[in-house]
C-alpha cells in the first residue's frame, strides 16, 4: 500500500530550489500578476477521525494596475466586490458540529475554520452607515445567485444584526447574519469550485470525490475575501471535512490493541489519488499535521520525531518538517510537507499514516468548554442557559494562580418571536447564584422588535480561574405569529442561531521560526495570524405554538359575526321606541292588510284592530315597514315615483362621481 | 344611601387581594393569560425599567408595556393594575370634584388609551348631575304638577335639574388640558434622551390600535389577526377599531340622562372590543353592574348569562393548557371559548342597553297614566 520512500537527493535539491524560484518571480512580478495557490492539510484526530482541510487563495493586485479583466482570479468575486464596496466579507455553508472537546478548541484550525451549522455571513462595507442596509439587502440576492443557497433570506432586517463589538470590533460598517437551518450539499459545493481556476478536474480539488467528502461527520466550506486599495482582492475558499478512515489493514491490528489508530491515506480518505497539480497555481502543498498531544508522546519515549518513528510511519518521505514553538520555545506540534509539483498522472501522489502503536492524546481545549440549552416546557415561555465547564486550560498556561480571571465575550442574535427579557439574567458560578455586576463587565442589548429586529445580545462576563462550572440563564417568552410566517413545516420548531463564546486573553497562532517567510504558503501564514479563541455553541431548536392553518376562512366569518351581531342587535335596541313602534303598527298594520287583502279598494274602509297585527311574524312586519314608507296611500301617484327615481339617480350619480374623485386623488398620491 | 356590608364587603376585597400575593405563587397569576396582556404584564414593565436603566428607550423593542415609563415602583397585584385606575378615576367622576375627575381621566387614557370614550359620560355627569329618568319625563312632570298647583319651590327645583351645567364642564376641561400638558411634559422630560414623545406615541398608542402582539387572549382579535389575509389586515384594523367609536354617539343620544349607565355600557364594550382584553376589563364592568340592579331587575337571560360567565372561566384556562402546555388541544379549543366569551359580553351589552330603555319607557308610563 505505502509507497517506497524516494530517494532523498533528487526531490530535496528541487524542494529547496524551489522557493528561491518562485520567491524571485513573485519579486519581479508582484504587483502585477494574480496568484492562485492550492494547499491541503490532513491530520489525524483523536477520536480515529481525519481531518482534511483544503486551502484555496486567489489573489488579485488592485483594480488599477489591470483593468477589468482577469485570467485567474473569478471576475463574479471581483465585480461583487467593486459592485459593493465590500472591505471583508466571510461566508460559511456548514454542516454538522465542530466537536470541540475532541478536535481541539484552541488551534487556528477551530478558531478560524470551525463555523456554526447553516450559513453564517458576515461583511465589512467601505461606504457611507445610511447606504449599508441596502447594499447588505443586495448582496444577499446576489450571493444566493452566486451559491444556490438562500442567503437572500437574511435580507430581512428581522435576520441580521450590526453587533458593536461581541463579533468583531465594529465601527457600523459590518453586518452579522446567520440562517442555523440551511441544507449544505454539492449544489453549493459546485459553484464554489468553479471560482478555482482549474475547478475539480485537476490539483488538489480533484479529490473533492463528493460521496466521500458528503460522508463526513463535519463539512464547512467557507469563502473569504478582503480588499484594499493596497491588497488588492484575496480570495481564500476553504473547505473543511472530518472524515472516517475506512480502514480495511487495520482491523486484525485493532482488535488485538484496541486502542490503535485507524491507518489511512489520501486514497482511502477521497476515494481519489492525486495525479498532478494544477497548473496554473504558483504553489501546490500537501501537509500532514501532528498534534502538540502525539509530539509530546513521541518526545517522551525518545525517539526522534521524523516520518517514520517508534509510533507511527508516513507513507512518503516529506520534504521538508516545519516544526511549530510557542513563546517557550518547546515544539508543540509539526507539520510533514509535500510538494505536489513533482507528481504527474503516471506517477500519481499519496500519502498516508500508519499507526506502529496504540496512541492516546487529547488536542488543546479552549479555556471553558461552552454548550447552550433550553429550559422550561411548554408552549407559552421558557429560558436559554449557557454553561461554562472549566478545561482548566489557565493552570497549564498560567500555574495554578487563582485570583486570576478569565475574559469571555458572548454574542448572542435571537430571533423576534424569542422575546428574551434581558433583566431575567441570572448567572450561577460553581452551583451558586452571584449578582449579575460581579460577573458582567459590560452589557450591550438592542431588544428584538415585532417583525422588525432581532434581539441581539453582546456580553463581556469575567470569571475566576477557580471557577469550575457557570451557568448563565435568560427567560422568554415564546411569540405567536402570524399563519403566513411559519415556514411549511411550522410544526418542527424555529432554530436560534448558534451564539459565540470568545476569550479575547487567548489567542491561537502557530509560531514556525524555521520557515522561509518567503515560501509563499498561504496556509501556513493564516496559522501563524493571532486569532482570537473562539467557540460557537449549539443551534437551538425552539418549539412555536401554531394556529390552525386551515382555519382563516371560519376564523373570519365567526369573528364577523359575532361582531356584526353585537353591532346590529345593539343599533336595533337602541333605535327602538316601543310606543313609536306600536302607534307605527297600528298605521302600517292596516296598510299591510290592505296590501295583502284589498289591494285595489278604498284603504279607508279596512279597519282592524292592532293586536291583530302584532300576532303577525317578522316578515309581514318588515314587508309592513318597507312599503308603510315607501307607499303612503295618500301620495300615491306618478308624481312621487318620478321624485323617487330622481333622488335615486342624483344619489347613483352623486357617489360615482366621489369613487371617481377618490380613485383619482389615492392615484394621484 | 348606605350601602348594605360595605366595610366588611371592602375588608374581604382587600383581604382577597392579601391572599392573592401572599399565596399565589402557585397560580402564576403574573403570567395567566387572563390577567397578563402586553399591556399589562408586569414582567414587560420590568423590562422596560431595565432598559431605561441601562440608558436605553424603555419603549425600545416591542415588549415592552406601554405604561407610564418612570413608574419605577408599582403595585404587586398586578391584576388590579389598569382596573384601579379606572376605577378610580370613575369613583372620582361620582364624587363630582372636576380637578380629580380630570387627573383621573387623564391617567386612565395615558395608560390605556380605550378609557377616552369616557369622555361623553363624564361631561354629562358634570353636567347634568347623577343618573335620572329622562328629561322628557321631567317635563311631563313639571307640567302636570303646575297644573295640579305646586309650590313654586318645587317648580323650581325641578326646572335647575334640566339644565345643564356648563360651568363645571369648562372647569373640567380646563384642568384636563393642564393635566395632559403635565403628564405629557413629565414624559418627554424623562424620555428626553431615550427617544421622545414621538416614540412613545408609536410604541403604546400605536401598539394598541394596531394589535401587534399576536399572543392568545380572552378576546377575539389575536386570532383573528393571525389568521386573516395580510391584505386585509388595514381594513379589518379599521372596522374593528371604528366599532368602538361607532357606537359612543348612538349611545349617549339614548342614554344622556343616565351618564353612569352609560360609562358602564362604554366600560362592557370596551372590554370586549379592545385589542388585549384582560379579566380585569370584565372586572369593571361587572363590578359597576350592581349600581344598576333595580332599573336591570328585569333583565332578560340572567341565568345564561350568569352561567355562560362561569363555563367561560372555567373552561378558557382548561383549553388553554391543553393547547399551550399540554400540546393535545389546538389553538380552536381555546379560541371557541373566547368566541363564546364575546357572544355573552354582546348579550349582556345588548340586554342590559334594551332594559334600561324598557325600564324608562314604563317609568314614563307610570309618571303620565
Amino acid at each position: 500500500m505505502a509507497r517506497p520512500p524516494p530517494p532523498a537527493g533528487p526531490i530535496l535539491f528541487p524542494s529547496l530550489l524551489l522557493p528561491f524560484l518562485i520567491a524571485t518571480a513573485a519579486a519581479a512580478s508582484a504587483a502585477a500578476n494574480e496568484e492562485f495557490t492550492e494547499e491541503l492539510l490532513l491530520r489525524p484526530l483523536p477520536d480515529r477521525k481525519a481531518l482534511a482541510h483544503f486551502y484555496f487563495r486567489s489573489s488579485a493586485p488592485p483594480a488599477a494596475s489591470i483593468g477589468r479583466h482577469h485570467h485567474l482570479f473569478p471576475k463574479a468575486i471581483s465585480q461583487l466586490v467593486k459592485k459593493y464596496h465590500i472591505s471583508e466579507l466571510e461566508l460559511s455553508f456548514t454542516q454538522g458540529r465542530w466537536n470541540y472537546e475532541q478536535w481541539g478548541g484552541f488551534d487556528p484550525m477551530s478558531t478560524s475554520n470551525a463555523k456554526p451549522p447553516g450559513v453564517e455571513l458576515w461583511a465589512v462595507f467601505d461606504l457611507p452607515l445610511s447606504e449599508i442596509d441596502a447594499t447588505w439587502k443586495n448582496l444577499t440576492h446576489t450571493l444566493s445567485g452566486l451559491f444556490c443557497a438562500s442567503i437572500n433570506f437574511l435580507e430581512s432586517s428581522t435576520s441580521f444584526s450590526a453587533p458593536r463589538w461581541g463579533f468583531k470590533l465594529n465601527e457600523g460598517n459590518l453586518r452579522y447574519g446567520a440562517l442555523p437551518r440551511e441544507a449544505v450539499c454539492t449544489e453549493n459545493l459546485t459553484p464554489w469550485l468553479k471560482l478555482l481556476p482549474c475547478r475539480d478536474k485537476a490539483g488538489i480539488a480533484s479529490l473533492l470525490y463528493r460521496p466521500s467528502i458528503y460522508k463526513g461527520y463535519y463539512h464547512s466550506q467557507k469563502l473569504k475575501l478582503r480588499s484594499s486599495q493596497s491588497l488588492g482582492i484575496i480570495l481564500d475558499q476553504t473547505l473543511t471535512v472530518v472524515l472516517q478512515p475506512n480502514t480495511i489493514s487495520g482491523k486484525q491490528v485493532q482488535s488485538n490493541h484496541g486502542q490503535l489508530q485507524p491507518s489511512w491515506s489520501m486514497r482511502h480518505l477521497f476515494n481519489r489519488k492525486l495525479s498532478e497539480k494544477c497548473f496554473v497555481s504558483k504553489s501546490s502543498r500537501i501537509f500532514i499535521e501532528v498534534d502538540k498531544g502525539i509530539v509530546d508522546k513521541v518526545n517522551k519515549s525518545g525517539s526522534d520525531l521524523s516520518w517514520n518513528n517508534e509510533f507511527f510511519v508516513l507513507s512518503n518521505g516529506p520534504d521538508r518538517l516545519i516544526k511549530d514553538l510557542n513563546n517557550l520555545e518547546v515544539q508543540s506540534s509539526s507539520i510533514y510537507e509535500y510538494d505536489v509539483s513533482n507528481y504527474t498522472e503516471e506517477n500519481p501522489f499519496d500519502v498516508g499514516i500508519t499507526w506502529k502503536l496504540p496512541l492516546i492524546w487529547s488536542c488543546t481545549p479552549s479555556p471553558f468548554h461552552a454548550s447552550r440549552f433550553l429550559m422550561g416546557s411548554g408552549n407559552e415561555r421558557g429560558s436559554i442557559a449557557l454553561s461554562f465547564m472549566s478545561t482548566n486550560l489557565h493552570k497549564k498556561k498560567f500555574g495554578s494562580t487563582n485570583d486570576c480571571s478569565i475574559k469571555a465575550v458572548i454574542f448572542q442574535i435571537v430571533p423576534w418571536y424569542v422575546k428574551v427579557y434581558y433583566h431575567s439574567l441570572e448567572i450561577f458560578i460553581n452551583g451558586n447564584q452571584k449578582p449579575v455586576s460581579e460577573v458582567v463587565d459590560k452589557i450591550h442589548v438592542t431588544p428584538s422588535e415585532d417583525k422588525l429586529l432581532p434581539g441581539t445580545l453582546e456580553m463581556v462576563l469575567r470569571f475566576p480561574c477557580s471557577m469550575q462550572s457557570a451557568t448563565l440563564t435568560l427567560d422568554f417568552d415564546k411569540g405567536f405569529l402570524h399563519i403566513d410566517e411559519y415556514p411549511p413545516d411550522a410544526n418542527q420548531g424555529f432554530d436560534i442561531p448558534s451564539a459565540l463564546v470568545s476569550f479575547p486573553e487567548f489567542t491561537s497562532a502557530r509560531n514556525y521560526p524555521e520557515i522561509d517567510p518567503l515560501l509563499g504558503s498561504p496556509l501556513l501564514e493564516n496559522f501563524q495570524e493571532d486569532s482570537v479563541v473562539k467557540s460557537y455553541t449549539e443551534v437551538l431548536l425552539v418549539p412555536l405554538t401554531t394556529p390552525d392553518f386551515s382555519m382563516p376562512y371560519n376564523v373570519i366569518t365567526f369573528t364577523c359575526t359575532v361582531l356584526a351581531l353585537y353591532f346590529g342587535s345593539l343599533l336595533n335596541a337602541l333605535r327602538r321606541r316601543i310606543g313609536e313602534e306600536e302607534r307605527e303598527l297600528k298605521k302600517t298594520g292596516k296598510l299591510i292588510i290592505e296590501f295583502l287583502f284589498l289591494e285595489n279598494s278604498n284603504p279607508h274602509l279596512t279597519s282592524l284592530n292592532s293586536t291583530a297585527v302584532t300576532r303577525h311574524g317578522l316578515i309581514p312586519q318588515l314587508l309592513a315597514k318597507l312599503r308603510g314608507q315607501k307607499v303612503d296611500p295618500t301620495e300615491l301617484g306618478s308624481s312621487s315615483e318620478s321624485i323617487g327615481s330622481k333622488k335615486l339617480l342624483f344619489k347613483v350619480v352623486f357617489v360615482a362621481v366621489a369613487a371617481v374623485l377618490f380613485h383619482y386623488f389615492s392615484t394621484n398620491s | 344611601m348606605a350601602i348594605r356590608y360595605y366595610s366588611p364587603m371592602v375588608a374581604a376585597a382587600v383581604g382577597f387581594r392579601f391572599v392573592l400575593v401572599l399565596f399565589g405563587g402557585d397560580l402564576h397569576l403574573a403570567s395567566r393569560p387572563e390577567v397578563s396582556t402586553p399591556l399589562t404584564s408586569l414582567r414587560r414593565l420590568a423590562e422596560g425599567y431595565w432598559l431605561k436603566q441601562a440608558s436605553m428607550s424603555p419603549y425600545s423593542g416591542t415588549l415592552r408595556a406601554p405604561l407610564l415609563a418612570p413608574v419605577a415602583d408599582f403595585s404587586l397585584d398586578v391584576c388590579i393594575l389598569t382596573l384601579q385606575n379606572l376605577g378610580a378615576s370613575m369613583l372620582i367622576f361620582i364624587a363630582g370634584l372636576a380637578p380629580l375627575a380630570a387627573f383621573g381621566y387623564v391617567m386612565a387614557t395615558h395608560l390605556s388609551l380605550y378609557p377616552a370614550i369616557l369622555i361623553v359620560p363624564v361631561i354629562l355627569l358634570l353636567g347634568y348631575g347623577p343618573d335620572a329618568p329622562p328629561t322628557k319625563l321631567l317635563h311631563l312632570k313639571s307640567s302636570s304638577a303646575s297644573k295640579s298647583d305646586m309650590s313654586e319651590y318645587d317648580k323650581r327645583t325641578t326646572l335647575k335639574v334640566q339644565r345643564f351645567s356648563w360651568t363645571t364642564v369648562l372647569h373640567f376641561i380646563f384642568w384636563l388640558f393642564i393635566w395632559s400638558c403635565y403628564v405629557l411634559l413629565l414624559s418627554s422630560i424623562i424620555l428626553k434622551k431615550v427617544g421622545g414623545l414621538n416614540e412613545m406615541f408609536e410604541k403604546t398608542y400605536g401598539f394598541i390600535l394596531t394589535v401587534k402582539d399576536l399572543s392568545p387572549n380572552i378576546g377575539v382579535l389575536w386570532y383573528f389577526f393571525a389568521e386573516v389575509f395580510d391584505f386585509f389586515r388595514s381594513f379589518f384594523l379599521i372596522v374593528f377599531n371604528m366599532n368602538i367609536i361607532f357606537m359612543v354617539l348612538p349611545l349617549a343620544i339614548r342614554l344622556k340622562h343616565r351618564p353612569c349607565f352609560l360609562a358602564f355600557v362604554y366600560t362592557a364594550i370596551v372590554a370586549m372590543l379592545k385589542s388585549y382584553p384582560s379579566a380585569g376589563d370584565s372586572a369593571l364592568y361587572l363590578g359597576l353592574l350592581g349600581l344598576f340592579a333595580n332599573e336591570l331587575a328585569e333583565m332578560q337571560f340572567t341565568f345564561f348569562l350568569f352561567f355562560g360567565y362561569i363555563g367561560v372561566s372555567l373552561l378558557s384556562p382548561v383549553m388553554h393548557n391543553l393547547w399551550i402546555w399540554r400540546g393535545t388541544g389546538n389553538a380552536n379549543f381555546y379560541f371557541a371559548t373566547s368566541l363564546a366569551y364575546t357572544c355573552i359580553q354582546t348579550v349582556l351589552v345588548v340586554e342590559s342597553v334594551s332594559s334600561m330603555i324598557k325600564h324608562d319607557r314604563k317609568l314614563r308610563l307610570l309618571v303620565t297614566s
